[in-house]
């Protein structure tokens, strides 16, 4: 009996206060008992044995399994051809620069009328018009300029911009701004409602069940249909069993059908009795009519107010009787043909300022105690006295509320047990209890991604069966089975986890195929947010009703599953193991292939490992089916009016199109017809060569000629002076190890060793034409003049200690430069030449020399400057001149200075290099007093003066440089 | 140029080649994204994880526990890969969650992996340590862990981790309150040891177990909040230790400080004690009017009524019949016998005392709704078909109000013209009769209570003589019906008997004739005669089977016209 209280509640903590904690998951729906009470408690009878008492939780573990009967969504008729399809994706309202175009392009007449007819006499589109006018020459220009689309306005830049100046805010009907702004604020208003619209709640299909007191198994469906959604349908269907078959359910033809005023918001029913009323909600209206088995529908009453209503609901107790809310916070007791009865007004929030128009009334266990509700809370109302009412739920602490957490629906559970009231909220579902306030008998999370505006009651049936709760939501489409016991002599507790249901969207993938624009057509149409849901129930089966926006409707049907233990054989095994590690402190996952493996390695570490699924006896679900003919069937009949709508649909724009099809005829055409032409021919030409057995080449044929692309000309290794190059080319020539030796400066003392060998010979050839002292002198003079005469002549530049006779100056550049054609002719030649005169000097050191380098930077780091001077000549003559001329200067009084200038240096050096091919006669001796040793020059350099600093920066510059090349060089070694 | 040279003389195979060879190759791991060079990112770690979440809420939702199972061994990683974040927390609770209701639904789960799941979460997020605690020591409860779970719940009341556990005080209250919980039924299993072998060192860990729960429970119950077990069970101790001042405190506490929610257990509750220690009527009455005032639909304003009925006050006799009418307005009570016969009861009584005008007064005030909800057509065909004792209950507070023209009475008497036709049928006048009777023996015994002057006593004793006069009621209607059907069966038997003696006769005729044709000559005649003895027969069988039809189809017709 509904009468009985349960003798013991779960514990709850009762605390007074905002809610505090914030939404962090959605998952609170699992793995908790909630609270737990002793099954036998209270006193002790000293009849009770030593055993302790068994527990009940809160949240159970289990309850009755049902399980789908088909793979998906089942259509209960062919799709309604006027369905309207809206676009599911939610607008930006950042958009509205997109919208503003659209609508001054395509609805101008709109946009622009007003300047118009105003501009008309001043503007003229006829050749002869008033001479006043301005003629559409003028316009046509205007309008022309304006397609300049790099900017709009530049190019008939000072009229246009006058007149944009002029008439911006005046020639658009709305001004721009205005226009914005609105649009924006529409377009954020749309979103929301996209989101979530509370208009619908509720729900907008209802099912009577007809003749049920003789069994029968008739019924009606109720739901708005139609384009706008304005069509009330009455449509009769028969429920059809089967043995050991889920029932199929039979529309019947031609449903009865009411045209009413407006959108379809709601409907209500509750058929009480042999004849039944249905409360129909649309915003501004509200209709009763009575159904009943033998008769046809008929409206009974019809009220209409200015006030948007929020609410209607049909009395479980009363035939007639009826609430209504309107968004202004009245609430009234509607008595069918005798009016309403205002029995309560709130201007603001029952709690707090939720800034909600949102309201909602239902009935109680008491036929004159109604429950009203709003975004903050639930009261109870009597209505017999005016100023009595008592909170029933409101969000707070007590209920562990969310911050944030708002009811979006509240439903009298009458069929379920009388004192219950369902309080729903975008977190969680609350049982509350009309006997005890505040303090929720049942709590769930319910885990929906949407909030859930829908719900439906199912009654045990039995004091052993479950109840049942069924919640729906709009955009997700998400429909979930809560189920519940108690409320009478024990306690409310939820009976296994939550069991969500098919949605339509998901259907199409258990579908044969369809082609990817009709697969797209369906899914569009498919995606449509609900508006409502319904639920029928036959002995061990439960089907549940979705009515989508474009109004379909589509059912699934649940059956009770009776626990059986099976060997689970179904199951695929999964091969899986979770070992806990103890020891540190998380856990880990691993295949169970290599578990025994696994187990040797960690026998210390106290594997507590459980293998999931390896056939063990358990009570399972039936498998899902997988493929279901009938469903396909009908489906198939729900594809044919939207596919055939989509068919006929012929695509015209209302717009001019520009013809383009001449042109792109002369092109197209001709050029088809000539890739046909060689085609063919080329067809011909093979039959014939293979015939001839002979081979068919591409010139013979009429094919295009191919892109032939031209053998590129032998590399220049000079051209490639970086360093990468040059290496590529020394290792193409072989010399790579040489090259980095040279490069590295691993065989510098050689060299030096080489190179004082020649200069040692050149000494001792020069000694022998020496004949006085002033010779030696003016060579030196000499050596001044040309500095300073020829001072982009790096080869030339000589060192004013250097000894070397203007002759032998001259002897030398002359071989030089005959040496420079041969090496200007053929590099290689010379390389190779030079690499001979390397291994003629040094046989017995390496046989591959390092390869020439070019790099300024290269020539501290590496004296070993080959035949490349040449080059070096440009970058030397342009910046380290400056160097030379200022070094020159001071310097010229004392011309046996040690702290030479690192160009000259350089450039001496190059001298020395320079000469190296030309000494081929040099002997191995070489003078050690003669000329810098590297390391001197490279510690007198930081101690120049600072007029050399610029040189002197330059060099550290360069060293680092090389440096960083050199590193660079390395990291390139490691490939 | 030195140190270029040095650094150029470090080994041929540059450090990378070495650790190439020696690293050791990580697992291919599906689920991860990784960016063009193969590496795992953070966010397509995420997005990954996220994905695998999805997979498992879907499988969780469709309840497919083993494919659940099977990517929440993926998702379990989050828990290495977050660390130090403040994700972590939520995901460690979430890893909880999905891994217990997992775990629950997995056949071969053992209790040792719930462990680990409670114990390693539980420490991993320490926001979440009181409730995984909590929840824990549940589940060892409901798993019959008494030790385990008292083990747990001492864990987390010492549990102290700075302003975390400050954070989840209002668990840790549960956790204290469960703790003195669990004491109170080692308390009681002790008692119960107790009372078969009186030990004084049992008696001792008793009285031990009794101040531990004692302690945490009356620190429980300054909390507001609902708290039925922990009261009754603190009510019980107290009871036993003979404090019936401190469990009387304790209940009022309870059912009347404002602080408290309005449970109507509170007062069920100190109701119960008041009645159990014998407390004086007008106590009780007033008890049971404060829950009346929050409750008006509860069980016990039954109890109220007969309470106000014997304090024969007028004021308490209107009292009693205003209870009795709300009582009857809640969809609850509204086909309840009890009730109905309750406000009858008080009815009579009120005429019987010459003040029906103030019956009047209430009746009138809730005449209309009275007539819409209890006394529509639709109700008094539901009444007839099934349930026709509550349709003379109502129908007799009709009669009590001199309503004779309402519909709902033209059902009651084809209820009664239907069973008018057996024998014994109380009709009205029986009926007054026996009220006056039952009036009379009621007035004797009231009196012999006054004699009694126990007044508990009286009550508990008309109780049951109230019950056992419903008894006695059904008795003898069952034994009327007994004799009615009795009579019924007599006469069917008789008209078998004599269905059977003409069978007999007809079937020895038909032999006669047999023989008669084994010996006779002509044989048409013979079939002749056969053939109308057979349909004789075949008469006499369809009479019969005629008969019952009628029956049936009399019935059938009287259930149409009560719909009707």
């Amino acid at each position: 009996m509904d009468n009985a209280f349960p003798h013991q509640l779960f514990p709850h903590l009762f605390l007074d206060g905002p809610p505090e904690a914030e939404a962090q998951h959605n998952y609170g729906g699992w793995g908790s008992y909630e609270r737990v009470l002793a099954v036998s408690p209270g006193p002790c009878d000293d009849e009770q044995s030593a055993t302790l008492p068994g527990f009940e939780s809160q949240h159970t573990v289990s309850g009755e399994e049902w399980v789908p009967v088909k793979p998906a969504v089942t259509p209960l008729m062919p799709a309604f051809e006027d369905g309207k399809v809206s676009s599911v994706d939610l607008p930006d309202p950042m958009d509205f620069p997109e919208h503003m175009q659209y609508f001054y392009q395509h609805y101008y007449t709109d946009a622009f009328s007003t300047m118009g007819h105003l501009l008309r006499d001043n503007l003229s589109y006829s050749l002869k018009g008033p001479e006043d006018a301005l003629s559409m020459r003028w316009s046509r220009v205007f309008i022309d300029g304006l397609n300049y689309k790099r900017c709009e306005y530049s190019h008939f830049s000072k009229k246009i911009r006058r007149l944009h100046h002029l008439l911006r805010d005046i020639v658009s009907d709305v001004p721009p701004s205005l226009l914005s702004s609105l649009l924006y604020e529409e377009l954020t208003s749309r979103r929301e409602q996209l989101q979530f619209s509370p208009d619908t709640t509720g729900g907008a299909l209802g099912y009577v069940p007809l003749y049920e007191g003789r069994g029968g198994s008739e019924g009606c469906f109720i739901y708005p249909s139609g384009e706008g959604m304005d069509k009330l349908y009455f449509h009769r269907v028969v429920q059809e069993f089967n043995d050991d078959k889920p029932p199929s359910f039979d529309m019947q033809p031609q449903p009865i059908v009411f045209y009413l005023n407006g959108i379809i918001r709601q409907l209500s029913l509750d058929n009480m009795e042999d004849v039944g009323n249905v409360a129909v909600r649309s915003d501004y209206c509200c209709g009763v009519w009575r159904i009943g088995d033998n008769t046809k529908p008929r409206l009974l009453d019809v009220i209409q107010t200015k006030d948007r209503f929020s609410c209607v609901t049909v009395s479980p107790h009363l035939p007639n009787e009826l609430l209504v809310v309107n968004e202004q916070g009245a609430a009234y007791l509607w008595t069918v043909q005798k009016g309403l009865q205002k029995f309560r007004q709130e201007s603001s929030n029952l709690y707090f300022n939720a800034k909600s128009p949102w309201r909602w009334c239902e009935f109680s266990c008491h036929p004159r105690v109604m429950v009203y509700a709003d975004r903050t809370g639930v009261e109870l109302t009597d209505i017999r006295s005016d100023d009595c009412s008592h909170t029933l739920f409101r969000i707070g602490k007590t209920p562990a509320c969310v911050s944030g957490e708002r009811v979006i629906l509240a439903k009298y559970l009458g069929k379920s047990h009388a004192n219950h009231h369902l309080v729903n909220t975008q977190f969680s579902t609350y049982i509350m209890d009309e006997r005890v306030p505040s303090v929720p008998m049942l709590k769930w999370n319910h885990m929906m991604e949407s909030p859930p505006i829908f719900a439906c009651g199912l009654p045990a049936q039995t004091p052993s069966q479950t109840s049942k709760l069924l919640l729906g939501t709009q955009r997700s489409q998400e429909v979930m089975l809560l189920q519940y016991t108690g409320g009478r002599e024990h306690a409310c507790q939820a009976q296994g986890p939550i069991q969500r249901l098919f949605s339509p969207k998901e259907s199409l993938s258990h579908l044969d195929l369809q082609l990817p624009h009709k697969q797209h057509l369906a899914q569009e149409r498919l995606n449509v947010p609900v508006t409502g849901f319904s639920v029928v129930r036959n002995k061990e089966y439960v089907s549940v009703f979705q009515l989508s926006d474009a109004g379909d409707i589509f059912f699934q049907t649940l059956k009770l599953h009776a626990d059986q233990t099976t060997t689970n054989e179904d199951v695929p095994e999964q091969a899986v193991s979770v070992e806990h590690t103890v020891e540190n402190g998380h856990l880990e996952v691993v295949n169970n292939v290599d578990e025994d493996h696994l187990n040797a390695s960690d026998t210390s570490k106290d594997p507590l490992s459980c293998s999931i699924g390896n056939n063990t006896t358990c009570c399972t679900r039936p498998p899902n089916p997988s493929q279901d003919p009938d469903l396909q069937v009908a489906w198939n009949e729900w594809f044919k009016p939207i596919f055939k709508k989509a068919s006929g649909k012929k695509r015209h724009s209302r717009f001019r199109r520009i013809r383009t099809d001449d042109l792109k005829g002369l092109k197209g055409k001709k050029k088809y017809k000539l890739v046909a032409d060689s085609v063919t021919k080329l067809r011909k030409d093979l039959q014939a060569v293979m015939r001839k057995k002979e081979s068919l080449s591409h010139r013979v044929t009429y094919l295009p000629h191919l892109d032939v692309t031209p053998v590129p000309n032998p590399v220049d290794p000079e051209e490639w002076d970086d360093d990468v190059s040059q290496r590529l080319a020394a290792s193409w020539e072989g010399n790579w190890k040489q090259w980095w030796e040279e490069k590295l400066g691993l065989n510098r003392a050689q060299k030096i060793a080489a190179l004082r060998r020649r200069r040692h010979k050149a000494k001792q050839a020069r000694a022998r034409h020496r004949t006085s002292l002033a010779g030696s002198f003016t060579s030196s003079v000499s050596y001044q003049e040309s500095v300073l005469d020829l001072p982009s002549a790096g080869s030339q530049v000589l060192d004013s200690n250097d000894e070397t006779s203007e002759k032998s100056q001259a002897t030398d550049m002359a071989e030089w430069r005959s040496r420079s054609e041969l090496h200007k002719k053929s590099r290689i030649i010379l390389r190779r030449f030079l690499n001979d005169q390397s291994t003629v000097e040094e046989p017995f050191r390496s046989p591959l020399r390092s390869p020439p380098r070019r790099h300024d930077q290269d020539l501290l780091t590496s004296p070993s400057k080959s035949q490349s001077s040449l080059q070096v000549e440009r970058p030397i003559s342009s910046t380290p001149n400056v160097a030379v001329r200022t070094d020159s200067g001071p310097h010229q009084g004392s011309p046996t200075s040690t702290l030479m200038p690192t160009s000259q240096l350089k450039r001496r050096k190059e001298f020395y290099l320079n000469s190296l091919p030309t000494s081929q006669t040099c002997t191995q001796n070489s003078a050690p007093d003669d000329g810098f040793s590297l390391s001197q020059i490279r510690l007198s350099s930081p101690t120049q003066s600072s007029k050399l600093s610029l040189s002197s920066q330059r060099v550290s510059q360069l060293r680092s440089s090389s440096q960083a090349s050199q590193t660079k060089k390395k990291s390139r070694m490691g490939f | 140029m030195d140190d270029i040279e040095a650094e150029l003389s470090i080994a041929a195979f540059p450090e990378d080649e070495r650790t190439n060879r020696e690293r050791i190759k990580t697992p291919v791991n599906l689920h991860f994204n990784t960016d063009d060079k193969g590496v795992r990112t953070t966010t397509s770690f995420l997005k990954s994880n996220r994905r695998c979440l999805k997979r498992i809420r879907d499988a969780m939702l469709l309840h497919k526990w083993q494919e659940a199972a099977f990517y929440y061994n993926s998702y379990i990683q989050t828990l290495e890969a977050i660390n130090g974040y403040t994700v972590n927390t939520t995901a460690s609770e979430i890893t909880w969650r999905l891994g217990t209701e997992i775990l629950r639904h997995l056949p071969n789960a053992s209790a040792e992996d719930f462990n680990a799941v409670y114990e390693q979460l539980k420490n991993n997020g320490i926001k979440t340590f009181s409730m995984i605690c909590l929840e824990h020591c549940f589940h060892l409860m409901l798993n019959g862990e008494m030790e385990e779970a008292k083990r747990q719940l001492s864990v987390g009341e010492s549990w102290k981790y700075s302003n975390f556990s400050i954070a989840q005080g209002d668990t840790k209250k549960i956790i204290h309150a469960y703790s003195g919980f669990l004491d109170y039924l080692l308390w009681c299993e002790k008692k119960s040891s107790v009372a078969e072998n009186d030990e004084v060192s049992s008696n001792h860990e008793m009285h031990s177990y009794f101040r531990q729960a004692s302690v945490t429970l009356k620190d429980i119950l300054t909390q507001p909040g609902v708290w039925d077990p922990f009261v009754l069970s603190y009510i019980n101790m107290l009871e036993f230790y003979d404090d019936e001042e401190g469990a009387l405190q304790i209940l009022e506490n309870y059912a009347y400080n404002k602080e408290f929610p309005s449970n109507p257990n509170a007062h069920v509750y100190l109701y119960q004690f008041l009645k159990r220690h014998n407390a004086p009527q007008a106590r009780l009455i007033g008890s049971l009017r404060i829950l009346r005032t929050l409750v008006p639909s509860h069980e016990l304003m039954l109890e109220l009524c007969s309470l106000l009925l014997c304090t024969k006050l007028m004021s308490d006799l209107e009292e009693a019949l205003t209870i009795s009418m709300d009582l009857l307005e809640f969809s609850s009570w509204k086909c309840d016998i009890r009730a109905w016969s309750n406000l009858l009861n008080i009815m009579k009584i009120l005429k019987k005392k010459k003040c029906l005008e103030t019956v009047k007064v209430e009746w009138d005030a809730r005449y209309s709704l009275w007539f819409s909800l209890h006394y529509r057509s639709y109700i008094g065909r539901k009444d007839m078909a099934e349930n026709p004792s509550i349709m003379k209950v109502k129908r007799d507070v009709l009669r009590v109000m001199h309503i004779y023209s309402a519909r709902y009475i033209r059902y009651a008497l084809k209820v009664e013209r239907k069973s008018g036709s057996k024998p014994k049928e109380d009709t009205v006048k029986e009926k007054k009769k026996r009220m006056k009777e039952r009036k009379k023996r009621e007035e004797e015994e009231k009196k012999r209570e006054e004699e009694e002057k126990n007044k508990k006593m009286a009550m508990e004793k008309e109780k049951k003589r109230m019950e056992k006069k419903k008894m006695e009621k059904g008795k003898k209607k069952r034994m009327e019906k007994k004799k009615m059907e009795k009579g019924k069966k007599k006469r069917m038997e008789k008209e078998k008997k004599r269905m059977e003696t003409k069978k007999n006769m007809l079937k020895t005729k038909i032999k006669k004739t047999r023989s008669s044709i084994g010996s006779g000559s002509c044989q048409s005649e013979v079939i002749l005669v056969r053939t109308r003895y057979k349909l004789q027969l075949h008469q006499c069988e369809e009479s019969k089977a005629g008969r019952e039809e009628n029956v049936a189809g009399l019935r059938r017709r009287d259930r149409l016209s009560g719909s009707d």
